[in-house]
């Protein structure tokens, strides 16, 4: 496996967020999603920068409405997750658990 | 509604991000902008989208289509190479930097000066509606001409808060008083005013704690200013129903007031001036000391207000004869602050204004010079396949930089400057303890700096580009000279101003050292003085004080101290104008007062001229006696002996002992007033000068130990020496001349790099003809000689402009400027070299490097 398709921490915070929102994934809420569950404030800008890269990848695809004639009656951008994204998040995460199987936090000092 | 996100950042967005994202990209951040309000605020939700703004940048690089140059591509390479090619020639950064940063400099600083004292208004609600009265003399003493301003006497304030006005809601006098203040830690000597209580009334000036005074005239109550409310009791508000004992008399503090700068004297108290029925006698009404202010009713102007008061003032004439031929003034206050400074400052404010165009115009000049010198540099470029637009952006960018160097050089120097600046404003000009550089000045001056660095460098380029163009100077050969006509005229505009501005250094120079020569009347060496005030609670009858002044003599003199108290001094800034009339002609004058005793004269080295000086024998119980001045007994006794004349000084009648000679009361520049001197015994004052004919070391611990032996509770000063008085005299005409000369010197600098940036470009664009001369065989001295003589004909007609523009405004500047002298020919001759020489030593740098121009290199290069 090559660095290259190695999700960054990031683009799987991102990813997830998609796949919460399911249809409703756009700039402003994606922004809210991941400010809601993570409590991190990114930047619109940092998330849009994050999902262009990805969508260059071929991880996710977007459709544009610039006129704002869909449902949210004004100018979006929305994005779905492609199955190269879904594999992609799914890797990152068994190399995540495989690393953490048998990895012991030593308890902290002082820890109630 | 919801309201619309900031427009500034929002824009910002739209500009940063590509045409396709914008729309939804904007719209994300608007939705997320309204739902932050929401639930954190309107401010909350601002700052949010600012930071968002600030963080677009990313999304350029990566969003961009590659495809697409945007206009800042390449720009941070450019940066590099601008700063790298600015660093290789350090003697050109600096010299463009610093001529910037001269004028900046010098145009921020008279800025600074200009706005803190004259142009910020006063600190008080309506200040066009604060007045200062006078009373005016129409007529009266001799050979004065035209009305002359006095202020007011305590009798005639009296009558005039008594009146009921049409124009004026309060009329307040305003003195100022040193007060013995016993603390816990000992008697300390503090400032104070005193004030009609109505004064709070008329400058709108609030208590920070507590009230102001009020008109009782039984209690005797204290304001505290804020500052030594904070400086001594560390800003306890408690201190407020305290008592502090000022002079030996509880008064009771019953407030805090935060006195502005510039209006009135700074001072630790205030307390209300009540009125004794000593200072409304008749004989007062001579006794104009008290400054006068009042506050115009809303629907009158202040020259409403100036009519009804010399209405006023006349018809009391009528009936007291101290007011015949007597007439009143109203005058705004803040413009009558300024009055004496407002000649030099718009004088300042406009050579400010003008070095900053020169320095502009000699930036171009000498950013054109290089880029003409560069043209190889630039054909390279644009044989690589730079476009216009490029080079355009490289020059801006340099000049960019030279800019911001520029700024932060003025930044440097204005802080320099200012320094001795502010050392030099005298005292007494108003809120001059505000001048100084605060953090929004600074980045004025620095910000100006970029600016007009980047848009006057990038002209200086473009104009270049235009006039070096090789097809005109191959071609029609003359195309260069038309912008060229343009800059002669700039620089010899320089020359002129400078030369205008040297004269103005130079005729101050020459004024005080004429001043230095001016025979005051009174010797200052070796004499030390300090004032000295009883306390009126301790020493409440002139009996009392006359004891304590007698007291105090035989003890310095006990211990071989030659000592004299006196009040009123020469040049110690007092002015007592008491008025007087001489039996004889029935003739009624004004003349300096001074109560002294005996060994005064001598102590000061005032000659005797006729009579006597006194003597032990004219004390309380001996004959009234006089000594008048030398000014007073030629004005007054033209013929014959003043010896042995009558005076009613003050409403008593005098018998004239003595002639002595006159003093420059107010200080060099004025000519002696007329003076009157009466034996201590006969009038002791509870404040006096204590002056001490000594070099001794130890005068001030003599001193300390005599008051100290007599009574403990009295503060007294060290003495310092009375040369002083001369030295603070002297300080606005220091001023004028350090200004003055160092505006003198950055013109000239100015000038010098003009005539240089201006030659050095010349030579430049005539190196075609120069090489095409030399190469059919002129020797070096004939093009040297050309080129010099190009720059000293330019010196010579900025010289004669300038002295000629001297001349013209001379009559304007005397009228604004006292104490300037006339020009004789000395001066502008002086001058004439200096800024010749200065011209000349500036062409020859360029002229040198023309006879070193190769003929074959320079003919290549077309």
């Amino acid at each position: 496996m090559s660095g290259r398709d190695y999700l960054g921490e990031f683009e799987q915070v991102v990813l997830l967020a998609l796949l919460r929102l399911k249809d409703e994934a756009y700039g402003a809420a994606i922004h809210r999603e991941i400010l809601d569950t993570t409590g991190r404030d990114v930047s619109i800008p940092a998330v849009y920068v994050t999902l262009k890269r990805m969508e260059k990848k071929g991880l996710v695809a977007s459709s544009v409405d610039s006129a704002g004639g869909g449902g949210r009656g004004r100018p979006t951008r929305d994005y779905r997750i492609l199955p190269a994204g879904q594999e992609a998040l799914m890797r990152s995460r068994e190399i995540l658990e495989s690393l953490w199987d048998g990895a012991d936090l030593p308890a902290s000092e002082g820890a109630p | 509604m919801r309201p619309p996100p900031p427009r500034l950042p929002r824009t910002l967005v739209g500009l940063v991000v590509s045409a396709e994202d914008r729309a939804y990209i904007l719209a994300d951040l608007d939705e997320r902008y309204w739902q932050i309000v929401e639930t954190r605020g309107r401010s909350a939700a601002r700052r949010w989208y600012w930071w968002q703004a600030l963080r677009v940048a990313p999304l350029l690089r990566d969003v961009r289509d590659p495809g697409r140059v945007a206009p800042w591509d390449g720009v941070a390479a450019e940066l590099r190479q601008s700063l790298r090619s600015l660093l290789r020639r350090p003697l050109y950064t600096l010299g463009v930097a610093g001529t910037l940063g001269l004028g900046l400099a010098s145009a921020s600083t008279v800025g600074v000066v200009a706005w803190r004292v004259w142009l910020s208004p006063l600190p008080f609600p309506d200040p066009d509606r604060l007045v200062r009265i006078y009373e005016l003399q129409t007529e009266g003493d001799r050979g004065n001409a035209g009305p002359r301003r006095w202020r007011l006497s305590p009798p005639l304030v009296h009558d005039m808060q008594r009146h009921t006005w049409r124009t004026l809601s309060d009329v307040a006098s305003v003195s100022t008083i040193n007060y013995d203040w016993s603390g816990a830690d000992g008697v300390s000597r503090l400032s104070g005013l005193t004030v009609s209580p109505a004064l709070f009334r008329i400058l709108g000036l609030p208590p920070a704690v507590g009230r102001t005074l009020t008109d009782d005239e039984t209690l005797a109550e204290a304001v505290l200013s804020e500052a030594f409310w904070v400086r001594a009791f560390g800003g306890d508000p408690s201190v407020v129903g305290r008592e502090i004992v000022l002079d030996a008399v509880p008064h009771r503090v019953v407030g805090v007031v935060r006195l502005p700068a510039g209006y009135p004297p700074a001072a630790d108290v205030v307390t209300a001036a009540h009125v004794e029925e000593d200072q409304l006698r008749e004989g007062m009404r001579g006794a104009r000391y008290l400054d006068v202010v009042a506050r115009v009713r809303p629907g009158f102007s202040a020259r409403d207000a100036a009519a009804e008061v010399d209405a006023f003032v006349s018809s009391l004439g009528e009936t007291q004869p101290q007011h015949a031929g007597w007439g009143g003034e109203a005058v705004v206050l803040a413009e009558d602050l300024m009055g004496p400074y407002q000649g030099v400052l718009t004088l300042l404010m406009a050579a400010g204004v003008a070095f900053l165009i020169l320095a502009a115009v000699n930036v171009a000049g000498l950013v054109a010079s290089r880029r003409v010198e560069g043209q190889g540099e630039t054909a390279v470029r644009r044989a690589l396949g730079a476009s216009g637009g490029r080079l355009l952006r490289q020059w801006a960018i340099e000049s960019l930089l030279i800019g911001t160097l520029g700024g932060l050089l003025g930044l440097v120097g204005a802080y320099w400057l200012l320094a001795p600046v502010r050392r030099l404003v005298p005292q007494n000009v108003p809120r001059a303890e505000d001048v100084g550089l605060d953090p929004a000045a600074g980045a004025w001056i620095v910000l100006a700096g970029i600016v007009i660095g980047a848009v006057v460098g990038t002209l200086g380029h473009v104009t270049a580009r235009s006039s070096s163009d090789t097809r005109r100077l191959v071609g029609a050969g003359r195309g260069g000279t038309v912008p060229l006509r343009g800059r002669r005229l700039l620089v010899v505009g320089q020359v002129a101003l400078s030369t205008l501005l040297v004269t103005g250094g130079t005729v101050t120079l020459k004024d005080i050292l004429l001043l230095r020569s001016v025979e005051t009347g009174f010797r200052a060496e070796g004499v030390q003085a300090t004032p000295l005030v009883l306390g009126q609670g301790a020493y409440p009858t002139p009996e009392a004080a006359l004891t304590f002044w007698r007291q105090l003599l035989e003890g310095l003199e006990a211990r071989g101290l030659e000592a004299a108290v006196g009040v009123n001094p020469p040049m110690a800034g007092s002015n007592m104008n008491f008025g007087f009339r001489t039996d004889a002609a029935a003739e009624e004058g004004h003349g300096q007062y001074h109560s002294v005793s005996r060994g005064y004269f001598s102590a000061l080295g005032i000659e005797v001229i006729e009579g006597r000086a006194f003597t032990d024998a004219d004390h309380e119980s001996s004959a009234p006696v006089v000594i008048i001045s030398e000014a007073l007994a030629r004005e007054h006794f033209p013929e014959g002996s003043a010896v042995g004349q009558e005076l009613q000084v003050v409403a008593t009648p005098r018998t004239v002992v003595g002639v002595v000679a006159s003093t420059r009361h107010f200080g060099p520049g004025q000519g002696p007033p007329p003076e009157l001197y009466v034996p201590l015994g006969q009038d002791p004052w509870t404040l006096s000068h204590v002056l001490l004919k000594t070099t001794r070391d130890d005068a001030a611990v003599t001193l300390a130990a005599v008051v100290e032996g007599i009574d403990p509770d009295v503060a007294v000063a060290p003495p310092h020496p009375y040369a002083r008085f001369l030295s603070d005299w002297y300080a606005p005409l220091r001023m004028r001349l350090v200004i003055v000369g160092t505006l003198a010197l950055v013109g000239m600098a100015l000038a010098g790099l003009g005539i240089y940036a201006l030659v050095a470009y010349h030579v430049s664009m005539r190196r075609r003809e120069i090489g095409i001369r030399m190469a059919l065989g002129a020797p070096d001295g004939t093009v040297f000689r050309g080129v010099v003589g190009q720059g000293s004909a330019m010196a010579l007609a900025g010289v004669t402009f300038g002295l000629a523009a001297w001349y013209a405004v001379l009559p304007a500047i005397r009228e604004r400027v006292e104490t300037v002298s006339p020009t004789g020919l000395a001066v502008p001759a002086v001058v004439a070299a200096v800024v010749v020489g200065v011209a000349i030593v500036a062409t020859v740098v360029p002229a040198r490097r023309s006879t070193t121009i190769d003929p074959a290199v320079s003919l290549e290069v077309q």
